[in-house]
């Protein structure tokens, strides 16, 4: 909303700067978005006449113009069609600078010469000086000016303009009264009284008028009519005023009723009554009825909708925007003033449906003020008359009787405690006044009717926020609150416990940390899709296409993620990725994921290592690192090949499992997919479904058991078995495991190789046992009789032979 | 000078002019190996008087023990010498790249940084983390935050909508943190203090919007909570997450469907070469908003306002990111960027704590 300083002044009496009203405003939640005040930087162009033109010889569309500005004559060059004699413009005289514009930056003048002539100076278009954003030509300043004055004379309050934010609830704000009154509340100037003229001893309407909707959607409809007006072009001081506000001017019948919507926020229609056929009804819309609006769009209306009709169809779309059909024009006569109240509710839904914003929309659906029906009626008509003539007939009104009134009762000593301050009751009295509440007080206790034009206090925390902000929320000494250290409540869940170790262990991993969006382009869902049961989660109204289905994974992004820094000239990148998934579209269907990717190489470049391409290795060491970090006995995992999820390359992948359930996988991604992203090298990843981790479980690491060790003698033999290619190494281990459970203390792999003398399809694992008893030292028999054991249960079990 | 004493005399010159470690193992074998001078000397004694004997056995003992001394020096002299120069033979140049100089490669995002410390403040003051699901239904992101239907604050929110699910409701992507204040309040019993991280959606996308973004909300319920309490609170929260001790906050009214009063809050700030300076100059940024909850709100969620009050507040984690680390453009959140992110992350030992007054 956007109001200059001298129309804030035909409301109010004040006298202060532009810079406390400024921060008044603000201060009591009218928020100032911008002040300009245009006659900045003006004070050295100055008013001057042309006393003589005629056309440059050199030149067809220069003239030589012959200028006064006040002390002397000038000769300057000028190009605008519009330069004639006896006009009075601007000057910028030579050593002035010319302000930055859309099209210039900033320059100084000199004195020069255009195609042989010499120019002593510039005379200016409201473009040049970066006012206007088209140019009209050289400034037409009229008449009445003092020649040699500065410029910065001619503007005065209308040209600073204000720019205020305003919250949904203040739609009363958004004229300018609605501002002052507020302004007066909070303390600055004192409202001017207006008085309307009210025209009663008018003759009889001829208009009839039917209002179906008194009881719901249109408690109060008038008209008014005005013969033999002469519509034209608005004044220069409301055209002024309309350019620095950022009103479109239309015609002066149009202008009245924006004036009056931005005035006193008093949204107004006028028709033109020749164009009406018959009397005029307000109904529900049908469902599929057609209307040619104003903005020269047909809208299809959904049913009940308000409109206002004529024996020929709708006229008008109640409160949002009028009919092209009956609009006004520069040629209209007889002019039919519309002022009423909607619903605001019907106004928003309509407004939504049919995606139209209009300035009588936005008051409508805020809430007016249901008492200035007729006041608007009455200005606009005195306005009218008195620019364009005309006889005005007597109002048309179809209302209910009575409108309910808000009462609200509160207590002092409440609203005290509530802010957390002690207000004078004087100063709520006075506030409360000022703002336009009717008041009863009774000891302690308030009562009071809320003014017609402030839908937004219903309850008594409204009035609060009433007192406190005029009392100025800055002046509300802070105090501290107390606080319960004691509860045992822990500050966050284990889920948070559990993202914030992972995180810090896959960063000290050399992991990237990512954040996606959550959601995804389909092409890429539907690939993951299959192997899934659910559905794909699509949004109705997504940005874009690539946005569009909530993700069930987290590896879409980040190989995403992938290839744009691949294309930046990546090759060895390590991203991960903690956050949600979806798997319904229900709330709560989600879950918690952890996703790390890597490709590229490792040590390459690196002087002291030989390269080597990220493996299936490196990623398992990774999720091992991950899940050990959430305080899980990695000794407690079991690790298969058993239904690998599709997008994993199906031999280069695992499972993790704790308790016979799925914890995460890892391995390589399938080629297949990678292919569909546009990556042509080998992509490590895995994957832990963090959520699926229930608290309390077994295997998060208990207490510390006491620190108690053998002390008796370790033993280590080393075995090599040949086995099949096949054959997994975590079974080999299990088995040897199980030979003596007592004595064998650990079980390592420490190589692993295929050649030809082993055999086709066959592979020798090479393992460290380690051997030790509580009770006692083994001796060399004991040892060679579980080594024994060893062999035959591997034979016996594994298939394999002990390698000799 | 006797002919020992001449001997001594050659002897210690010999092993002081010696060039080399060989050298001088020879004039130790000359002097006092087994058939060296000394010996030999030695030898002698027997021959010798009593007092001879005496005599010959103290000078030879000195010299023993002089001799064994100047040998020593010399000895350490050359190993230290050999020592040197197989310190040159051994030379590796420091300058060449270590086994890993990419440490500072991988970094925590600056929203999971953002997010620890306000867990790290808000907790010291009190309030527990608790989280709410992305997709919400329409109650939760709306009704019971008294937002209804035809209300123009609707409008305020650019709403992700889904398809309808298979129990025919149209569920929304949250568009606020707050939803979770409403099944925080349903489900838990008082006093309520909790703070609520998360993403939060809104279909819009452009410089300052991006269709994601991270909100954190806050939450105190109890009997006589007060406005005063509210601004000491958030004052409190945004001296330490600024680290400005006299940071200055302007509270100004506003409108949230959820709160009343509402206020908005602003941090002062200069603007230099181009760089916002928090906590000196007279503008204002604004950073967050918050307000005294609606008594709507608890009768949605079967809470008696007669009897307890509270406040709400809540912001913009990318936002307070930027202004806090100096981030220009929001976007680059979600770019991606390898090298955005190496700049503007963090490392995993920069753990957010409470050094805070």
């Amino acid at each position: 909303m956007k109001f200059s300083i001298k129309w804030l002044k035909e409301h109010l009496d004040f006298n202060c700067s532009s810079s406390f009203l400024s921060k008044k405003l603000t201060s009591i939640g009218l928020e100032v978005e911008s002040f300009v005040d245009k006659s900045t930087g003006l004070s050295d162009f100055v008013i001057c006449k042309i006393t003589e033109i005629k056309k440059h010889p050199n030149a067809d569309r220069l003239n030589i113009c012959e200028v006064f500005d006040g002390s002397e004559n000038l000769q300057i060059v000028c190009g605008a069609p519009n330069a004639k004699k006896n006009l009075i413009t601007v000057l910028a005289r030579i050593g002035t600078i010319l302000p930055p514009t859309q099209n210039n930056s900033k320059f100084k003048i000199k004195k020069s010469k255009i195609r042989d002539v010499f120019s002593e100076g510039m005379l200016c278009s409201w473009e040049e000086l970066g006012i206007e954003s088209q140019n009209d030509g050289i400034i037409d300043l009229g008449s009445n000016l003092e020649i040699g004055k500065s410029l910065q004379t001619v503007f005065d309050d209308e040209s600073k303009v204000f720019e205020i934010a305003i919250t949904p609830n203040r739609g009363d704000c958004s004229g300018v009264l609605g501002i002052a009154r507020d302004l007066q509340a909070s303390g600055l100037g004192k409202l001017k009284k207006k008085n309307i003229k009210d025209e009663l001893l008018n003759k009889n309407s001829k208009v009839v008028l039917k209002n179906l909707l008194k009881k719901n959607d249109c408690p109060e409809f008038a008209l008014k009519l005005i013969e033999g007006v002469t519509n034209k072009e608005s004044p220069q001081w409301l055209k002024s005023r309309f350019r620095n506000c950022g009103i479109k001017l239309i015609s002066y019948l149009v202008d009245v009723t924006n004036y009056l919507t931005f005035d006193i926020c008093r949204p107004l229609h006028v028709f033109d009554y020749d164009k009406i056929k018959g009397e005029i009804i307000i109904r529900h819309s049908s469902d599929g009825e057609k209307f040619k609006a104003l903005d020269g769009l047909e809208y299809i209306l959904e049913k009940n909708m308000i409109v206002i009709c004529d024996d020929l169809g709708i006229i008008s779309l109640a409160g949002i925007m009028g009919g092209e059909r009956t609009a006004c024009s520069l040629s209209t006569k007889n002019v039919l003033i519309e002022s009423a109240y909607f619903n605001p509710e019907k106004i928003a839904y309509t407004g939504r449906k049919l995606k139209i914003d209009s300035d009588a929309r936005y008051r409508f659906e805020r809430g007016i003020d249901p008492n200035s029906t007729i006041d608007g009626l009455n200005i606009a008509t005195n306005m009218i008359k008195d620019f364009c003539g005309g006889d005005p007939h007597s109002v048309v009104i179809d209302k209910i009787d009575k409108r309910k009134k808000t009462l609200i009762k509160f207590d002092c000593n409440e609203l005290n405690s509530f802010i957390g301050f002690k207000f004078e009751k004087e100063f709520i009295k006075e506030k409360l006044c000022l703002i336009g509440c009717k008041i009863i007080i009774n000891k302690d206790f308030i009562e009071l009717t809320v003014p017609s034009w402030r839908h937004d206090l219903k309850i008594k925390e409204d009035l609060y926020e009433e007192i406190v902000r005029l009392y100025g929320y800055e002046k509300i000494p802070d105090e501290p609150m107390k606080v319960d250290f004691l509860s045992n409540k822990k500050i966050t869940s284990k889920l948070q416990q559990r993202k914030r170790k992972l995180c810090r262990t896959l960063v000290s991993r050399g992991f990237s940390e990512l954040i996606t969006w959550s959601f995804v382009d389909e092409k890429y869902e539907k690939i993951f899709e299959s192997q899934k049961k659910g559905k794909l989660i699509r949004i109705n109204n997504p940005i874009s296409s690539e946005l569009a289905c909530m993700r069930s994974n987290l590896v879409i992004n980040i190989l995403n993620a992938i290839k744009k820094n691949q294309n930046r000239g990546y090759e060895t990148l390590k991203f991960f990725e903690i956050g949600p998934i979806f798997f319904g579209h229900e709330p709560k269907q989600q879950d918690m994921h952890l996703a790390g990717l890597c490709v590229g190489d490792l040590f390459s470049k690196n002087w002291l290592q030989k390269k080597r391409e990220i493996d299936l290795y490196d990623i398992k060491s990774d999720i091992l690192a991950a899940i050990y970090s959430l305080g899980v006995d990695v000794n407690d995992l079991r690790i298969t090949n058993l239904n690998i999820p599709k997008h994993y390359h199906p031999k280069k992948s695992g499972i993790v499992k704790i308790d016979n359930k799925n914890l995460g996988s890892f391995g390589m991604l399938n080629p297949n997919l990678l292919k569909k992203f546009g990556i042509e090298n080998n992509v490590a990843c895995f994957e832990i479904n963090i959520s699926s981790i229930k608290n309390n479980q077994e295997y998060e690491l208990k207490k510390k058991k006491a620190f108690n060790v053998s002390k008796f003698q370790l033993s280590k033999r080393d075995f090599s078995f040949v086995l099949s290619k096949y054959f997994l190494s975590t079974d080999l281990i299990e088995i040897i495991k199980k030979v003596d459970i007592n004595n064998i203390k650990n079980v390592t792999i420490f190589d692993s190789f295929e050649t030809k003398e082993i055999g086709l399809e066959k592979k020798a694992l090479a393992v460290e046992v380690i051997l030790q008893s509580e009770i006692k030292t083994l001796t060399d028999k004991e040892i060679e009789r579980i080594s024994q054991k060893i062999i035959s249960s591997v034979e016996k079990y594994c298939g394999g032979k002990l390698r000799v | 000078m006797s002919n020992l004493d001449k001997v001594f005399h050659s002897a210690m010159n010999e092993i002081h002019n010696s060039k080399n470690q060989k050298e001088l193992e020879n004039f130790r074998i000359k002097y006092f190996g087994k058939n060296g001078i000394i010996n030999l000397e030695m030898r002698k004694i027997s021959s010798l008087s009593i007092d001879e004997r005496k005599n010959l056995g103290r000078k030879l003992n000195i010299f023993k023990e002089e001799f064994r001394v100047i040998l020593d020096n010399k000895k350490n002299q050359f190993e230290e010498e050999n020592l040197l120069k197989n310190f040159e033979k051994e030379f590796l140049d420091p300058t060449m790249p270590g086994r890993f100089e990419n440490l500072n490669d991988a970094k925590i995002h600056p929203i999971t940084q953002t997010t620890e410390e306000i867990v790290s403040i808000l907790g010291s003051m009190g309030l527990c983390l608790v989280e709410g699901p992305d997709i919400e239904d329409d109650f939760h992101n709306f009704t019971a935050l008294n937002i209804p239907e035809n209300h123009p604050a609707r409008q305020m929110h650019d709403t992700f909508y889904l398809e309808k699910s298979e129990n025919n409701n149209v569920n929304v992507l949250r568009t606020h943190t707050s939803p979770v204040q409403i099944r925080e309040m349903k489900e838990s019993k008082l006093p309520i203090r909790i703070f609520a991280p998360g993403r939060t959606y809104r279909c819009d996308s452009d410089i300052t919007h991006t269709p994601m973004f991270h909100q954190v909300e806050g939450l105190v319920v109890d009997k006589n909570i007060s406005f005063a309490n509210l601004k000491w609170f958030v004052s409190k929260f945004c001296r330490i997450f600024f680290e400005k001790d006299d940071l200055k906050l302007r509270f100004r009214p506003s409108f949230f469907p959820f709160t009343e009063p509402s206020a908005e809050v602003d941090i002062n700030c200069s603007f230099k070469k181009n760089q916002i300076i928090l906590g000196e100059g007279d503008n204002w940024l604004e950073i967050m908003g918050c307000g005294m909850v609606h008594p709507n709100v608890f009768k949605h969620c079967n809470l008696d306002s007669k009897n307890l009050s509270g406040f709400a507040f809540g912001m913009g984690i990318e936002r307070i990111t930027m202004l806090k680390n100096g981030i220009s453009d929001l976007r680059d959140f979600f770019d991606n960027d390898k090298r955005w992110l190496s700049h503007y992350g963090f490392n995993f030992f920069d753990i957010p704590d409470l050094n805070w007054k």
